[in-house]
């Protein structure tokens, strides 16, 4: 077994190199929080399967290679365009970030409601303390000692995107922040990060989108994308995030949201991951105080030898909190779809209302779907379910198709785009649902073995 | 336990009386071995035994890797360290004439669950310990038993004597399902353990009665690393029960048991269990802690296993009844109710593998949690890639009669095969206040009222088990939750 300590320290020296070139440039205090996530970093070292929350998830390809910060580029490719990225939205807010760092010249921000900060990280980092601004969000909801990965995050903390919204804001149009990876040659990562901050009864929908952006030749071993989100909503604050994670190709994604709800606050989260060699994404959500309610959706549409695995965690913290989780796989080729939801109702928590559900449609014999669907109840007064479901098409729906004139490959369609619609549907946005049907078609377009098989 | 100090406390002293009169004795010096395990224990368990070469060296194999492993940690269960080296791992068979007489010497309390079970007389004596020779008509009846089962071919005895009797089919079978390195507890039962049943149904036969009628007269001083091993040739088919409705005294705090389970082509074998063995008292102090292997393998085509199981006593149940679903069209069962009250704790259920076409499996769960008991179901469904139009339906329904209480869920679902259909259902509530209003107002009291509920809570599972036992199990359900309600 190669040595961990040995494999952590290859991103040690890149940290020591990274600490020398910024000397002086960033505040005190936030390369205290670098250095002390570092060590939490090399303390935990790589997950193995044989921890209970990685078994789905093998990171030894995020360990055999090395994985250096992407070089800063002066130059941007002439090509890119990001209203491919923008999933049809043409107004509103969009930053744009290129190998983790921020790209002013594809970014707007428009008029926002008085008192809302929007904008690069790393802008508002210089700017504020430890304990104001980014500062007193970073590190509070993702905790570096707790997980491997939001330590590497952290230890590389650079830049991302800091909204934070008065109390009583809103902002009408979906905030798009777009990250796009460009290799240039030998695989790098990028480690961007998402702070959001929403006062009492403010509003917004923020639009995460992950794509790849080739210019050159793709290089065997792809880049690493390692994200981490956090988001404090206070007393009646309602977010939605829309989540699209589209590498696809070698590259590999970790992403890490973490969200705490105040008094009747809303959180909705609609990820979609539509495909890379390794991509996990873990939501946590603290329903900290009463009446507080989450939505989650997700749907994987994976080919290839694609992977994705998704975690979720709902803490019900307090009473009459909802929460509603609902996971959808559609796997072609050979790919792996991995699920495991846990839903944790303290014992304070009474009147809680939560339920889970994860379906997963196997479209070819080498496809594997693997779900772990959990409840962890210490209070009474609850109701509580959750449901798995792992199948393939419905026979009877085909012929009955087929009966109404449709080709076995149409029909096939027809019921996998059903399928995925429950997901895309949970979006409130309706230009962002009209973007993301679109973007689904094109993608199961492409997998192979849609309804094909028979 | 220490001894209390002789004196004032009439109390203590009064309790200390009674405990002997429960018979909890020490058995004479000579029949023990020393404490603690090593080559030279298990070479001494196996001399006593007058085992054979190659089951003493089974064992040491087993040792050996046990000596290499690491305690699991992975369930939901919390208790202080086990010393491995403190544990007597042989002891002879208790004299009969060391326990109560007769049923008047026994604690009355005992007998009071007894009549509240609706246990027959005969039977009582022989769980509360009276010495079997002053049990009327028990040996005969089991006797009767023998002969019967004997005309058909069937081989059914203790373990030992399936050893000796039988040692092919022992050495055929032996480990086969249950590896000896399967697990922590598995390795340690199989270095270690002191005996069991082991039962061997002929080609075609149909056993004609429960083995459990035999078995519960039969089953005491099997000790607490009990090894089963059942094996059903092609087209035989047989129902077994383990253990009894009726709380059995138990000095030995740690239990490892292993079940093997054999079904060849065509075969049938239903497995039942009724657990209810010391739970620890109210505030949580003492209790058995029992940690079981218990697997299947339906290896043959159109071979069923049914596993059903009440498990209302232990302070620590740690068991998941598997089935390998090696042959086509193989059915695998799980049915099962786990209750836990005061500070028991469960982490229980059931691992199906689908391997061979058109194998099916169900999956019943139901979980009961009351005062501050931890009940957790953990169960695997895996479906490898040749399992084509594999079938899983799992339930695991939770009741909370408590807000200290805790039940929790952790399903594993992996699926190779997309032909596979795989369901997985979980719910989790409290006894509704507008349930027990409405039964309230056609009469019944509250007690009577959660238990009706409870019971048709459980009524898929009970459904289950062999007739009498299934009545008896709702008694049991009633008397374990008594003082949980209200």
């Amino acid at each position: 077994m190669p040595n961990l300590v040995t494999e952590a320290n290859a991103f040690l020296a890149d940290f020591e190199r990274r600490e020398q070139e910024e000397a002086g440039r960033a505040p005190g205090w936030l390369l205290e929080v670098r250095r002390e996530a570092m060590r939490a970093f090399l303390d935990q070292g790589f997950p193995t399967r044989r921890d209970e929350e990685w078994i789905y998830t093998d990171v030894t390809p995020l360990r055999r290679h090395r994985f250096p910060l992407a070089p800063r580029t002066s130059t941007r490719p002439a090509t890119l365009a990001p209203q491919r990225f923008a999933l049809g939205l043409d107004r509103g807010p969009r930053l744009v970030f290129l190998n983790g760092r921020f790209e002013p010249t594809l970014s707007r921000t428009g008029a926002l409601p008085e008192g809302t900060e929007l904008g690069p990280l790393a802008e508002a980092l210089t700017r504020t303390g430890a304990a104001d601004g980014p500062g007193a969000v970073l590190g509070t909801l993702a905790a570096a000692a707790r997980h491997p990965f939001v330590a590497l995050n952290t230890a590389f903390l650079a830049d991302g995107l800091w909204l934070r919204l008065p109390p009583g804001a809103c902002v009408d149009d979906p905030i798009q922040a777009i990250f796009l990876a460009e290799p240039r040659g030998e695989p790098s990562a990028a480690h961007p990060r998402l702070l959001l901050d929403l006062g009492a009864g403010a509003r917004a929908v923020v639009v995460e989108r992950y794509g790849l952006e080739c210019v050159g030749a793709l290089g065997e071993v792809g880049g690493l994308t390692n994200t981490v989100l956090e988001a404090r909503l206070g007393a009646g604050a309602a977010l939605e995030v829309v989540r699209v994670q589209r590498e696809g190709g070698a590259e590999h994604h970790l992403g890490f949201t973490a969200a705490r709800l105040a008094r009747d606050a809303r959180f909705t989260q609609v990820a979609v991951t539509l495909g890379g060699a390794l991509c996990r994404h873990e939501t946590h959500v603290d329903l900290a105080e009463p009446g507080a309610a989450c939505d989650l959706s997700g749907l994987y549409a994976l080919a290839g030898r694609e992977h994705a695995d998704h975690h979720t965690v709902v803490r019900h913290a307090a009473p009459r909190c909802t929460s509603r989780q609902l996971y959808k796989g559609v796997l072609a080729g050979r790919s792996i779809g991995a699920f495991t939801g846990r839903v944790i109702v303290e014992a304070d928590a009474q009147q809680t209302a939560a339920e889970q559900a994860n379906h997963n449609l196997l479209l070819s014999p080498e496809a594997l779907a693997e779900t772990r669907p959990q409840l962890e109840i210490h209070a009474d007064d609850v109701k509580c379910s959750h449901g798995a479901t792992i199948g393939q098409l419905d026979d009877e729906a085909l012929f009955y198709l087929r009966t109404r004139g449709l080709d076995a490959a149409a029909a096939g369609h027809l019921l996998v785009h059903a399928f995925a619609d429950e997901v895309i549907e949970r979006a409130a946005e309706e230009r962002v649902r009209a973007g993301l049907a679109a973007l689904l078609a094109a993608r199961l377009d492409l997998a192979p073995g849609a309804g094909g098989r028979r | 336990m220490s001894a209390p100090v002789p004196g004032k406390n009439a109390e203590i002293e009064a309790l200390a009386a009674k405990e002997y009169e429960w018979g909890f004795v020490t058995a004479i010096e000579e029949d023990r071995i020393p404490k603690g395990l090593s080559e030279a224990v298990i070479g001494l368990i196996s001399a006593k035994k007058e085992e054979p070469a190659w089951l003493l060296e089974w064992r040491l194999k087993a040792f050996a890797t046990w000596r290499g492993m690491k305690e699991p940690t992975w369930a939901r269960v919390r208790y202080p360290p086990i010393d491995y080296q403190e544990i007597t791992y042989y002891a002879a068979p208790k004299r009969q004439a060391d326990g109560p007489r007769s049923l008047d010497e026994v604690d009355p309390q005992l007998l009071a669950t007894y009549e509240k079970l609706g246990i027959p007389l005969h039977e009582r004596e022989v769980l509360a310990g009276v010495a079997v020779d002053a049990v009327f008509d028990s040996v005969s009846v089991a006797t009767t038993f023998k002969s019967k089962l004997a005309d058909l071919g069937i081989v059914f005895c203790s373990f030992s004597e399936a050893v000796r009797e039988h040692p092919d089919l022992v050495r055929r079978y032996l480990g086969t399902v249950v590896p000896r390195n399967d697990n922590f507890f598995a390795a340690l039962n199989s270095a270690v353990f002191s005996d069991g049943s082991f039962v061997y149904i002929p080609k075609g036969v149909r056993c004609p009665m429960e083995l459990s009628t035999y078995f519960r007269i039969n089953a005491a001083n099997t000790g607490q690393f009990e090894r089963t091993l059942i094996v059903a040739d092609e087209g035989a088919s047989v129902s077994y029960l383990e253990g009894c409705t009726a709380p059995k005294r138990d000095e030995n705090q740690l239990h490892a048991a292993v079940v093997e389970l054999v079904a060849l082509d065509d075969a049938q074998i239903k497995y039942s269990t009724v657990q209810n063995w010391y739970p620890g008292d109210a505030q949580g102090r003492g209790g058995i802690y029992n940690f079981v292997t218990k697997r299947g393998a339906c290896r043959g085509r159109r071979s069923k296993i049914s596993w059903t199981q009440v498990e209302t006593g232990s302070a620590i149940t740690w068991k998941y009844p598997s089935c390998i679903l090696q042959g086509d069209d193989s059915i695998g069962e799980f049915y099962s109710v786990a209750l836990t009250n005061n500070y028991q704790q469960a982490d229980t259920g059931t691992k199906m593998i689908h391997i061979g076409r058109r194998t099916r499996s169900t999956i019943i769960s139901k979980g009961i949690s009351a005062g501050h008991g931890q009940n957790t179901y953990r169960g695997a469904v895996k479906v490898l890639p040749g399992a084509d139009g594999a079938r899983n339906y799992s339930q695991c329904d939770s009741l909370l009669m408590s807000a200290t209480c805790g039940a929790h869920t952790f399903p594993y679902l992996d699926v190779k095969n997309p032909t596979a259909r795989i369901e997985h259902e979980a719910s989790t509530s409290r006894i509704g206040e507008d349930q027990i209003f409405y039964l309230k107002q056609r009469g019944l009291g509250e007690e009577d009222a959660v238990n009706l509920i409870v019971n048709g809570f459980c009524k898929e599972v009970f459904r289950e088990l062999p007739m009498e036992f299934a009545v008896e199990a709702q008694k049991l359900l009633s008397v374990s939750l008594e003082g949980a309600v209200g």
